[in-house]
């Protein structure tokens, strides 16, 4: 066989291969041979000589597909409305793989001749070329367009409207299970008959199907909305709602082109879910109220589809969160409040987080519902005129658990509940008060040695700095370091005594505490003169530490000191820990049974009120004697020799731990002051490098730089007066709206 | 015929700078200094209490008359009830006056300007706050009832309407404001402009300084409480 172009008798080689071409569209028997010959023969009359024939051979092989489809349509025609579809569907399935065929038996027609005068693909794309009507197709497009023409166009009101009737039969459940092939292959006709186009080829089947389909499904589905309206409540509703949604989707899959899903799903959900928003709305209170899981696991998908419909439903959700969380967080009183506040409202908490995940898929506007309650619970003033009182509630549930004897817990357990505690603190507006709760209550802890375990002290530190910052823990880790640093500093001390051999006559122990990292008020501090028994420890410490540190200045906090005392004077010895102006108060009695109060007092340089204090412990613990009902100057006290205490070593306590009502005001105020300060820290700088800035903008500026609590505007306005008042900060002159920094 | 001119032109509203330069120049130092001489401390270089007050009877004025707050303003005096020499003989000259007769008839026409005209008002409003601090004792903030003098002093012109009600709400709250700021001084000018009559207007996210958010605060409160007295009132007529 010779690839050389011949000259090819144009009438007989068409016959023959028109023959075969029939075969191949009806699918009969085609023998390879005969395959071969006629793919032959279109090779040779694309490159006949003289001219070559393809443009005659493309003209009738139109017109052969042409006569052949509309016979096909009479056929189909023929077949009755009955049975229209299925005769269509397999006339359809028959020619679309013929034709499929006959574009191979093409091949060199389509490559070489066809393909060469096409547009490309750019040209189409991003052209405004559109081909002309005489632009010849390949094979296999050719007899899809044809099929469009000659089948489509003039069954089309007929074939959808039986397709619509069809889908309905399957919606109604009357359809029969070998029809549903047909609808399906039928509406992928459309879509078949185009797949050789470059753009827009799902046009016709969106045209002539889609649209209609969508209508009359919108229509359908408004009916049977209004039907169940009618019949049902908002759950039966909604549960017929989601199984309709559900079974809509699936016949959607199962007979149209995926296309579609989206839009189908949409125009169901505009008529059974947003034409009826109120309607459900009107439930979601009650639902939310009572908490119905199944009926809310059914609203969500319904309300999350329709635009703007899901908001109601959150916005009740958060509402119910907080008034749960207020529920549980209000009447509790007394010892245990700390405990129960925080405890109640971790779990509800914990209870709506775990709601929210079931049934609405842990959606991000449920979350920050939940969030917006749970910080509305936590920092909610049941008077206005009072401090929230949540950030000590929480700083002292931290207490209760750092501290020693903190009732039986496990060590893991502990830190189960302290890491909870963050959500608790997350919430929190007023973290600076926490701060200033937290590091008193853990100045406590630390000197009085109460901690269950510095390990457990660290990691909540850590804890608090992941949540809020370096900054914002940066005192509490100094106070840290200050004891282990302390630590050492005695370890140094004892070495230095045994260097020097010298001999104290006592245990003596010490934490160098810095000024700036503690909140130890110098309130406390009152004169007092050193027994004799400690001034040679205290000497020679601060001989050892200045020569360390030279130009520190140590101040000797004795109201935070205690020490351990041994009675030998009575049947049996007891080892004592007591405060150190206790043991100043007993040692003067190592030489006398009976001391004047006035006297003592003198000694001890003691101011009057702290005096009292420890001489009433003293005789509140029967360790002395007094003789007279109050303590005053005039009373005697006589130490008590016929003390007994079933256990050997103890402990006197004194009211002093306890935090009192001043100190929680005093720490407000202070609270209120370091803001304060912070503020106009933080407007000087903001206006140093803007220079000229904005009322609102310096107010929105000054906001969000401040983390660590939410500052009022009007605290913030104070702040700005005061600096104009300074002169830090002026108006600019021409706008009383502005200010400018004055250098 | 020189001196009616200047009689005639001295009598006339002033016509801005020139007129008052003009004159100026023929003000004598001398006449002006004896002038001061005249009120003058027996033992400090300055007019004080006792010099003010024979000045103002002088010129038939009580001492807390607004046009003495003018002249103050004129003479561009640094503190209350005292004239330095300075400030008396250099504001004589650039009024163009050197007798107690013609400060008498130049007064009234200042006073007419400064109604008039609302920057010439500005600027004795903000003199008057500097004029009412105690340099002795190196205050920065009016106390509450010198501010509460000096305001109604100033405004004997150009009186803003909600002038009564911020007093009254100042003089309630004596206790609470350690005092009246300068910017708090100078900003309330701006403040009654900007609200006239009716403090709905008032909009407390723009720059003003926190007292006026709490004036309007309590100005609000004590209309509430009206309107549901008069509630209770009606009430009572329909048993």
């Amino acid at each position: 066989m010779s690839l050389k172009p011949k000259r090819v008798d144009f009438q007989e080689t068409w016959l023959e291969l028109k023959e075969t071409v029939n075969a191949v569209i009806t699918l009969g028997n085609v023998p390879r041979s005969t395959w071969n010959d006629r793919f032959t023969d279109v090779y040779s009359l694309c490159v006949a000589y003289p001219e070559p024939l393809a443009d005659k051979l493309y003209l009738e092989t139109r017109k052969f597909l042409d006569f052949h489809v509309k016979a096909l349509l009479e056929k189909v025609k023929s077949s009755g409305d009955n049975n229209l579809l299925r005769t269509y569907y397999y006339a359809w399935t028959e020619y679309s793989q013929g034709i499929n065929y006959l574009h191979r038996l093409y091949s060199y027609l389509n490559q070489q001749h066809i393909k060469k005068q096409k547009l490309s693909e750019a040209e189409i794309i991003y052209g405004n070329i559109t081909p002309g009507d005489d632009e010849q197709m390949e094979i296999g497009e050719l007899g899809l367009e044809i099929w469009k023409v000659d089948m489509i166009e003039p069954l089309e009101s007929k074939l959808v409207k039986l397709l619509l009737e069809g889908i309905h039969q399957d919606r109604i459940g009357e359809s029969q299970s070998s029809s549903s092939e047909i609808i399906k292959g039928v509406i992928h006709s459309f879509v078949g008959v185009q797949e050789y186009r470059k753009k827009d080829k799902l046009q016709l089947y969106k045209q002539i199907f889609e649209a209609p389909f969508l209508e009359t499904t919108g229509e359908y589905y408004r009916r049977e909305a209004s039907k169940y309206l009618q019949e049902c409540n908002v759950s039966q509703y909604m549960e017929k709602v989601t199984l309709r949604l559900n079974e809509e989707s699936l016949r959607c899959h199962h007979f149209l082109h995926c296309s579609s899903y989206n839009a189908v799903r949409a125009k169901c959900e505009e008529e059974m879910v947003a034409g009826h928003l109120q309607f459900l709305h009107s439930e979601c209170e009650a639902m939310v109220t009572e908490e119905r899981k199944n009926d809310l696991k059914n609203m969500y998908p319904l309300l999350h589809a329709v635009h703007g419909g899901l908001s109601f439903l959150v916005n009740h959700v958060m509402l119910h969160i907080r008034q749960q969380g207020l529920n549980a967080v209000t009447d509790h009183y007394g010892e245990n409040m700390h405990i129960q506040f925080v405890e109640s409202m971790l779990s509800v908490h914990k209870k709506y987080k775990q709601l929210i995940q079931d049934v609405f898929q842990s959606d991000q506007a449920f979350m920050s519902a939940l969030d917006k309650a749970c910080s509305y619970v936590i920092n909610h003033r049941p008077n206005s005129k009072m401090p929230c009182r949540s950030p000590e509630l929480l700083a002292k549930y931290c207490d209760s658990l750092l501290k020693k004897s903190s009732k039986g817990l496990s060590e893991s357990e502990i830190d189960d509940k302290l890491s909870n505690s963050i959500t608790i603190f997350k919430y929190i507006d007023d973290k600076d008060v926490f701060q200033k709760f937290y590091s008193r209550m853990l100045a406590r802890r630390l000197i009085h040695q109460q901690s269950q375990s510095m390990d457990a002290e660290e990691a909540m530190i850590n804890r608090l700095k992941q949540a809020c910052g370096y900054e914002f823990t940066n005192k509490l880790h100094r106070m840290f370091t200050d004891i282990s640093v302390s630590n050492d500093l005695n370890n140094k001390f004892s070495t230095f005594l045994k260097h020097d051999n010298i001999d104290l006559g006592i245990n003596f122990s010490i934490y160098v505490l810095q000024a700036g990292a503690w909140p130890l008020g110098q309130a406390n501090i009152t004169s007092f003169t050193l027994p004799q028994e400690l001034v040679k420890s205290v000497q020679m410490f601060e001989n050892f530490y200045h020569n360390h540190f030279s130009g520190r200045k140590l101040t000797w906090l004795h109201h935070l000191c205690q020490g351990e005392l041994k009675l030998c004077y009575l049947k049996k010895p007891y080892i004592v820990t007591m405060q150190v102006f206790q043991m100043a108060i007993l040692l003067l009695f190592e030489t006398t049974n009976s001391l004047v109060c006035s006297e003592l007092q003198s000694t001890l340089q003691l101011n009057s009120d702290q005096f009292n204090k420890y001489i009433t412990s003293l005789v509140d613990c029967k360790l002395l004697l007094s003789s007279s009902e109050s303590i005053t100057a005039d009373t005697t006290l006589t130490l008590n020799m016929e003390y007994s205490n079933k256990r050997t070593r103890l402990r006197i306590t004194t009211a002093m731990q306890k935090e009192s009502p001043q100190e929680l005001e005093q720490t407000v105020t202070a609270v209120d002051e370091d803001r304060k300060l912070y503020l106009q820290a933080a407007i000087v700088r903001i206006m140093k490098s803007r220079k000229i800035l904005r009322h609102n903008a310096l107010i929105q500026e000054v906001l969000s730089q401040s983390k660590a609590f939410a500052p009022a505007i009007s605290m913030i306005k104070k702040c700005i007066e005061a600096l104009i008042d300074k002169q830090y900060i002026e108006r600019t002159p021409n706008s009383s709206d502005e200010y400018s920094y004055v250098a | 015929r020189d001196r009616s001119v200047r009689t005639f032109y001295a009598r006339m509203p002033s016509v801005g700078k020139t007129a008052e330069t003009r004159i100026g120049k023929t003000v004598s130092d001398a006449k002006v200094n004896s002038l001061f001489d005249s009120y003058k401390d027996p033992h400090e270089d300055l007019i004080l209490t006792e010099g003010i007050e024979r000045l103002c009877a002088d010129l038939s004025l009580s001492p807390d008359d607004f046009k003495v707050l003018i002249l103050a303003w004129k003479l561009d005096a640094g503190q209350m009830c005292r004239f330095t020499r300075d400030e008396f003989v250099g504001g004589c000259r650039s009024l163009g006056v050197e007798s107690v007769r013609a400060i008498k008839e130049k007064l009234p026409e200042i006073a007419t300007q400064v109604a008039s005209n609302p920057d010439v008002f500005k600027d004795l409003y903000r003199f008057t706050f500097r004029f009412g601090l105690d340099n002795t004792v190196g205050q920065r903030i009016l106390p509450i009832e010198t501010a509460v003098i000096l305001w109604r002093l100033v405004f004997t012109v150009r009186e803003p309407p909600i002038l009564e009600r911020w007093l009254r709400f100042l003089d309630k709250h004596r206790d609470v404001f350690r005092g009246v700021p300068r910017d708090t001084w100078n900003m309330f000018l701006n403040f009654s402009e900007a609200v006239g009559d009716d403090l709905s207007v008032y909009d407390d996210t723009e720059a003003w300084p926190s007292v006026f958010d709490d004036f309007v605060e309590f100005d609000n409160d004590q209309a509430n409480q009206n309107i549901s007295n008069k509630d209770k009132d009606s009430d009572c007529i329909v048993r």
